[in-house]
């Protein structure tokens, strides 16, 4: 092992090499911030680049994207309240908030911040761990995989303590929306309405865009009114167009004062526990193939809420940005794991590294250690130092590029928004149905908000519930049709004990509550 | 009297969507019933937890002493109208082009949301459309339709 790292170092010292890996991280903060453009996108696009490129120079550009997309991600997560790639959806419950508060330029430090602790803590894990732990991964099977879904479901159920019945048919909602397209065991299609746009479902970056974007421009559209005549209430005598400037003069102050601050000494003691325990579950999630990001973000969320019970998440928590920023660029490395120690990819982007590798001329698994050992040490080793590269380059992006959105005007930069959406979901598939798709999505988000149904579960639900279908069907096939398969297997019982936790905790500490008051 | 006909005014509003939730679980466990069991299977499951959840939802919004008209002291006419807009967008895109298409409506947005400095609006419009079509246009090679002004 350690004469394998040796050489994955010699190789990652090449100038060309480290220029490559440089160039990554820089263009995945970029694409990441771009809502509509992710990661998966950039890489599938750079793959035939990299074919005519030097296989170490190709693998470093596409594992510098990987490590710093995420993290971009974030910013206009906070920004704008729109996810620049899905793994910040979490981000924007309290990052948006905080930069409503005017602590834009804070809750932007401490995602990076976050996101270096966890890409570095994973990537350590990778290098240190990776034998081992494939092997826990290879004992999923159907049951356990659809149990994993299950569990998603159940933290994002147990964390909407204020309505659960909202949030169970938000998740209703989502588990139909997934049966939409081609049914993954048959290949049939259902409620495509003759669409041939939906014979692969509904489309993940559309649908993000719509939720998050548009439904954003659309609530300020219906508030426009509200800010002007609360103002007023206070002050009566005062014309309702010059109400409109003093509104403005606040939010410009806010925005003027605010700047990118990395968390001070203080503030790094208070999230340290967030981001050990928020990194270790992205770590173990992205090991997982089929989990992801988006469950690895709901998962850090949710067990950040239990422990810091008093601190009121959702309203501008440092931990409510710290601990999904952490967890989903855990899963980075962590995602690596079985792609280079079995072959099997941990998500859809690092099956991309497969093409990738593919194209080289090498093979993934268990030989690609052993004939070209210099290659797989050396790709761990880049998201290594690509976290070392990404902290300083994605704090002065923040600071001379990201801040000066903050200085626009709110209405131009709703402009900027809607424009940003549009076009991101066109840029999507190059299909206008996709915009249509974006723009239903910003209704349904606009309902939600006026009818006080939370949007996670629908999220979430729309993601795994395809997963948990497969996995379904073929847990029933395995077992002849018996449901005790789940409770029989050791890993599946487990997970079924974690996910009822999840669900019934948020009701005995109502019930403990309530004995506490009388 | 009034305060009861506002009582059900806000009702039967709060209750229109349960409502739709619920006539929707009913029409998705209907069409399961010709599918393959293979292919009904799991969206059977889901219809009847929608069914279930949304007439539990309903049976909580009866039972609630103070009903809420969601959509009081909103502009939810404009937000419905704004969408109408970027629906027409959309259809606009490929007959129009992107250039003309982008820069009215974010010219529109500007202004429903109450933005009248004229000069500003266009400069803004403009500049928008432009930033746009550079990175996606231009360095990302998105095939923008570009009708009138081909480049």
């Amino acid at each position: 092992m350690l004469d394998g790292i040796a050489l994955g170092f010699q190789h990652l010292m090449n100038p060309m090499v480290l220029l490559a890996l440089l160039g990554g991280v820089m263009l995945g903060l970029v694409v990441g911030s771009l809502p509509g453009l992710n990661d998966s996108i950039t890489i599938a696009v750079l793959i035939p680049v990299t074919f005519g490129m030097d296989a170490y120079v190709a693998l470093a550009l596409l594992c510098g994207i990987y490590v710093s997309s995420a993290c971009g991600g974030s910013y206009p997560a906070i920004l704008m309240n729109i996810p620049g790639t899905a793994s910040a959806m979490v981000t924007t419950l309290d990052g948006y908030p905080m930069k409503q508060q005017g602590k834009g330029g804070l809750a932007l430090g401490i995602a990076n911040t976050s996101s270096f602790f966890g890409g570095l803590f994973s990537a350590l894990c990778l290098l240190l761990f990776a034998p081992i732990l494939a092997q826990v991964a290879v004992k999923f099977g159907p049951p356990e995989y659809f149990m994993l879904g299950v569990l998603g479901l159940a933290t994002v159920i147990g964390m909407s303590t204020k309505n659960v019945t909202k949030a169970l048919l938000s998740m209703a909602i989502g588990l139909w929306l997934s049966t939409i397209g081609m049914s993954p065991q048959t290949g049939i299609a259902r409620y495509t309405f003759g669409q041939v746009s939906l014979l692969d479902g509904i489309p993940l970056i559309p649908r993000m865009i719509g939720l998050f974007g548009i439904t954003s421009v659309l609530k300020m559209v219906d508030e426009k009114r509200k800010v002007a005549a609360t103002v007023s209430k206070s002050e009566a005598t005062v014309p309702g167009e010059v109400l409109q400037e003093k509104v403005s003069e606040t939010e410009t102050k806010l925005q003027q004062e605010d700047v990118v601050k990395l968390p001070d000494k203080e503030m790094a003691l208070r999230l340290l526990p967030t981001w050990i325990s928020s990194s270790f579950i992205g770590t173990i999630l992205g090991i997982i193939p089929g989990a992801g990001m988006t469950m690895a973000i709901y998962v850090a969320y949710d067990q950040v809420q239990k422990v810091k019970k008093k601190l009121k998440f959702g309203t501008g928590v440092p931990e409510g940005v710290a601990a999904p920023e952490a967890a989903n660029n855990a899963v980075v490395a962590g995602s690596m794991v079985p792609l280079l120690s079995l072959g099997i990819p941990g998500n859809g982007t690092s099956a991309l590294f497969l093409g990738a590798l593919t194209i080289q001329g090498m093979r993934t698994g268990p030989t690609l250690f052993t004939e070209n050992g210099g290659m797989a040490y050396m790709m761990i080793l880049a998201f290594v130092i690509g976290n070392l590269i990404m902290f300083p380059l994605g704090y002065q992006y923040c600071k001379h590029v990201m801040m000066k959105v903050l200085k626009i005007r709110s209405e131009i930069l709703a402009a900027g928004i809607i424009v940003l959406c549009l076009t991101g979901s066109f840029a999507y598939k190059n299909n206008p149905f996709h915009v249509l798709a974006a723009v239903f999505f910003g209704l349904v988000g606009y309902l939600f908000w006026k009818y006080k149904i939370p949007q996670a579960p629908l999220i979430l639900s729309t993601i795994v519930g395809s997963m948990m279908e497969s996995n379904w069907l073929s847990s029933m096939v395995y077992a002849d049709g018996s449901v005790s398969v789940f409770f029989t297997r050791p890993i599946s019982l487990g997970l079924v004990i974690v996910s009822v936790l999840f669900l019934i905790w948020p009701i005995i500490q109502k019930i403990r509550q309530r004995k506490q008051e009388t | 009297m009034s305060e009861n006909s506002n009582r059900t005014t806000n009702l039967l509003i709060t209750l229109a969507m349960p409502a739709f939730l619920l006539v929707a679980g009913v029409l998705i466990l209907l069409s399961t019933l010709s599918m393959e069991p293979e292919l009904g299977v799991f969206p059977r499951i889901v219809s009847i937890l929608l069914i279930v959840v949304a007439l539990f939802d309903i049976v909580f919004e009866l039972r609630k002493q103070d009903i809420k008209n969601p959509f009081r002291n909103s502009r939810a006419l404009m937000s419905m109208v704004y969408l109408l807009v970027l629906v027409a967008y959309t259809y606009a895109l490929p007959k129009v082009g992107y250039i003309i298409s982008t820069i009215l409506v974010s010219f529109y947005t500007m202004y429903v949301l109450g933005y009248r400095n004229w000069k500003n609006m266009i400069i803004s419009a403009v500049g928008i459309t432009a930033v746009s079509f550079l990175i996606f246009g231009i360095l990302l090679k998105v095939p923008l339709p570009t009708v009138f002004l081909e480049i």
